[in-house]
């Protein structure tokens, strides 16, 4: 009987509301509660992981650049968030209850000024300093009798295919926000977006992004546009997102509405090569094509030429092949093209059975690229 | 993974502890006193809500790391052994340690997977000849000299007061709901040649990894198969 | 009663011979049909053949020395025009490339890249370099390649010699943690290489002289 009363305790203790119920971290906030302590030796645990991992983007630049947004947009207090850009060429975002930001490479392709980083930002930094992941994890924890088999024998060695608690955290963490956490971070940032000058409409923006990519992708292939994401499945839907974000930047007081799209062509111009052609080999042609057209907004550069060409070459069929050749043709006369754009003509051109016209691209790549990594075959197959 | 954790849950229900080890067959530990070097343990001490969630403690999983060390330095001590931790690295250094943490997760996947979860290689079949290769060495150099590295992985989690409940209704009902289990292993490599030389498991539904005795009792158990050394009989 | 279990037996045993579950013993200078498509190897060691479960698909095998996650051959036997490398996980959110029968080498390797890409989720993978080669007596190519799996954090090496013959992609690839394992195992693989053929050649194996000769 003593248990059970103890029992009832517990489910009692699980019901009391988060240790900061006003919502804001304090500044220099250590966790003092042992849900939350736990939650944060986790992330400490998996920010370790993180900090060594293969993926982290080390460009200092542009670390630097995306440090500076953050702290424009939310003010001193960015100094306890520590930023680790990912190549993963996805769009998402994630913060952790110790001040660890994710920022997944997908999403520079998919903001295109700096307000809209800086709206992705200040997003998070609100989940952050609402300490949203904790209330979810709590959540989660209250909610989780179906969840059971998370528990310890599936973390066996800490495999790639276990679910480690961090795992599981993360996963709160990243996708498991609930839509009203989400709604609230929404409003932070459009808040965060006005004080610090910025165009407070850049949010809304992102996600009509999102949602003309989606029908894209899904068009290309041939498929009707499923109702949701799977990975923001917990989130509201991006249509009622974006026209809350509409609303609420639309009530929001006058002032400077920057859009800052100049210094973040220039902060990116660096890694656009990496983000395309990641997004290239994704095999996702109707996303990849819209971002690209997006991309070309104002107007078709030498390497956006060049890219699309890379895309229809890719999939490869008839048609695709023909388009191929007269993008790449647009491509190699512009003085903004990369030398790659005369291997892939003269790649196209072979496929397409025009072989001296192919063989003789090839050879004016190999020119400007004598030491490509594919030199020795490409040599080959011009006969050179 | 479904395999070992049916294998693991089936010795949770038994209420019994398991311990199972496989050596280098031809392996000798060099008769004198060894230093090893031991790796920074990947341990984490739960207590699992009424849903079953692992919520994960931080003052337990410090007292946890805390008693293993001090109790693999004391049954080292035993054999007149020493044991030396692996120090916090920067640079090239850490970057070499999370090269050989990551290469030794996946080995101890594929041992876990071709060893204890019932899937069989023909080629490995009373064989044990799993290896890090000899790039382990600057392990060793690193930590100011060593002859083995050992990796210690620790699980604990304990029943909350909810889950005892559950665990209770449940057993009224002729069903059975996990309650707090503890999974260890240890694995110890060669830093000449990068050979893991041994590697044992223990899986149990008793004990306490958070207080010295039970950390104790959990590393004497698990080394007691630890190969002989090359003077004494195997 | 026991016909079931013989049934049973049997139903898990494919037409060449290799189990749904688990592995079989592949041994030493054996002469193994891949996939039942003609293209013969003799390995020069014992290796592990993964069963069907565990497999690439239809027209491919997989064997391993270690297990899987620390040395793999992938032997892809006749991949026809149209279809992807391997087994689509989520064919309708994460397709795969196509092969095509019109591809050139540097194709080949990109359709390679962009399958592990789109498999894995990884951005971490690159062709190091290519260059002309033959397999099983036929015109083709070889390629370098390096990789990270997410999560996992693991850097890898890998090779791959392959060639079309009739229309149809004939690759034989091989990786391995770049720590140890791969330099340590490539030779498995090379020796592998050396000796694949086509079962239609078998009669011209030997000193047998050409027609123009």
């Amino acid at each position: 009987m003593k248990r059970i009363a103890h029992a009832a305790a517990a489910v009692a203790m699980l019901c009391q509301p988060p240790a900061v119920a006003s919502g804001q971290v304090p500044v220099g906030y250590q966790p003092v509660d042992s849900d939350e302590r736990g939650l944060w030796m986790v992330m400490a645990e998996e920010e370790r992981r993180v900090r060594d991992s293969n993926f982290v983007i080390q460009d200092p630049a542009l670390n630097a650049y995306v440090r500076q947004v953050l702290c424009r947009t939310v003010g001193p207090r960015c100094a306890e968030v520590r930023i680790y850009l990912m190549r993963t060429p996805y769009f998402n975002a994630s913060m952790a209850p110790n001040g660890m930001m994710q920022v997944w490479s997908g999403l520079f392709l998919r903001t295109r000024n700096e307000a809209q980083l800086a709206a992705v930002l200040a997003h998070e930094y609100t989940h952050y300093e609402e300490q949203h992941s904790l209330r979810i994890f709590r959540d989660v924890r209250d909610k989780s009798t179906v969840l059971s088999f998370l528990s310890l024998p599936l973390s066996i060695l800490g495999g790639m295919a276990a679910t480690t608690a961090a795992q599981f955290v993360t996963l709160a963490t990243i996708f498991g926000f609930s839509r009203e956490n989400e709604r609230a971070a929404d409003r932070g940032s459009v808040t965060l977006l006005t004080r610090a000058g910025y165009d407070p409409a850049a949010a809304a923006a992102i996600w009509e992004g999102i949602e003309a990519e989606r029908e894209a992708a899904a068009a290309a292939r041939g498929r009707s546009v499923r109702p949701e994401i799977a990975l923001f499945g917990t989130h509201p839907t991006s249509r009622a997102r974006m026209e809350e974000l509409r609303a609420q930047a639309a009530a929001a007081p006058a002032g400077a509405r920057e859009s800052g799209e100049g210094p973040y062509q220039a902060a990116l111009a660096g890694s656009w090569a990496m983000l395309v052609d990641d997004q290239i080999k994704l095999n996702d042609y109707g996303a990849t094509e819209l971002l690209l057209t997006r991309l070309a907004a104002d107007g078709w550069t030498g390497s956006l030429i060049y890219a699309r060409a890379e895309l229809m070459r890719a999939r490869g069929t008839a048609d695709d092949l023909r388009h191929a050749e007269a993008w790449y043709q647009a491509a190699i006369v512009r003085p903004d093209a990369p030398a790659e754009a005369r291997r892939g003509l003269g790649l196209t051109l072979l496929r397409r059975g025009e072989v001296a016209a192919g063989r003789a691209a090839i050879a004016s790549y190999l020119e400007h690229r004598p030491n490509a990594s594919d030199g020795a075959m490409l040599r080959a197959m011009t006969g050179a | 993974m479904r395999r070992l954790f049916i294998l693991v849950a089936m010795m949770a229900l038994c209420g019994c502890t398991t311990v199972r080890s496989f050596a280098a067959p031809e392996h000798r530990l060099p008769d004198r006193p060894l230093t090893i070097v031991v790796m920074r343990p990947d341990v984490e001490v739960s207590w699992l809500t009424a849903g079953g969630v692992a919520q994960p403690n931080a003052d337990w999983t410090a007292s946890a790391r805390t008693a293993l060390i001090g109790a693999l330095t004391a049954e080292q001590g035993a054999r007149g052994n020493s044991v030396r931790l692996l120090g916090e690295q920067s640079g090239e250094a850490a970057r070499l340690v999370a090269d050989y943490e990551a290469l030794h997760r996946t080995v101890a996947d594929q041992i876990a997977q071709f060893k204890y979860a019932g899937m069989i290689l023909p080629t490995k079949r009373g064989k044990f000849d799993w290896t890090l290769g000899p790039g382990v060495r600057q392990l060793g150099e690193m930590a100011g000299g060593g002859d083995y590295a050992l990796f210690l992985y620790a699980r604990d989690s304990f029943a909350s007061d909810g889950r005892l409940a559950l665990q209770i209704v449940g057993a009224a009902l002729g069903g059975y709901v996990p309650g707090g289990e503890r999974f260890v292993y240890l694995s110890l490599i060669d830093l000449r040649t990068g050979d893991i030389i041994w590697f044992n498991l223990l899986a149990s539904a008793r004990g306490d990894l958070r207080d010295p005795e039970g950390a104790r009792a959990t590393i004497d158990t698990l080394m007691r198969t630890l190969p002989a050394r090359a003077g004494a009989r195997p | 009663m026991m016909w079931r279990w013989v049934l049973i037996a049997v139903a898990a045993v494919g037409p060449s011979g290799c189990a749904v579950f688990g592995y079989t013993l592949v041994r030493p200078g054996a002469a193994v049909d891949v996939a039942g498509s003609g293209l013969i190897v003799s390995p020069d060691r014992a290796w592990n053949r993964a069963g069907s479960i565990n497999g690439p698909g239809k027209d491919a095998e997989r064997w391993t020395l270690d297990g899987p996650a620390l040395n793999e051959l992938t032997l892809y036997a006749g991949i026809r025009d149209g279809r992807p490398l391997f087994r689509e996980e989520d064919r309708r959110d994460r397709p795969l490339p196509r092969f095509s029968a019109t591809m050139l080498p540097v194709d080949v390797a990109a359709l390679f890249e962009a399958s592990y890409r789109v498999a894995s989720g990884t951005s971490l993978f690159t062709i190091d370099a290519i260059a002309p080669d033959s397999l099983a007596g036929r015109p083709g190519f070889r390629f370098d390649y390096s990789y990270v799996l997410p999560g996992e954090e693991v850097r890898r090496k890998g090779a791959a010699t392959g060639a079309i013959v009739g229309g149809k992609l004939y690759l034989i690839s091989f990786e391995a943690p770049a720590i140890h394992y791969f330099d340590r195992d490539v030779g498995a693989y090379r020796a592998i290489v050396a000796a694949a053929r086509l079962k239609d050649d078998a009669r011209d194996v030997g000193d047998i002289p050409g027609p123009l000769t």
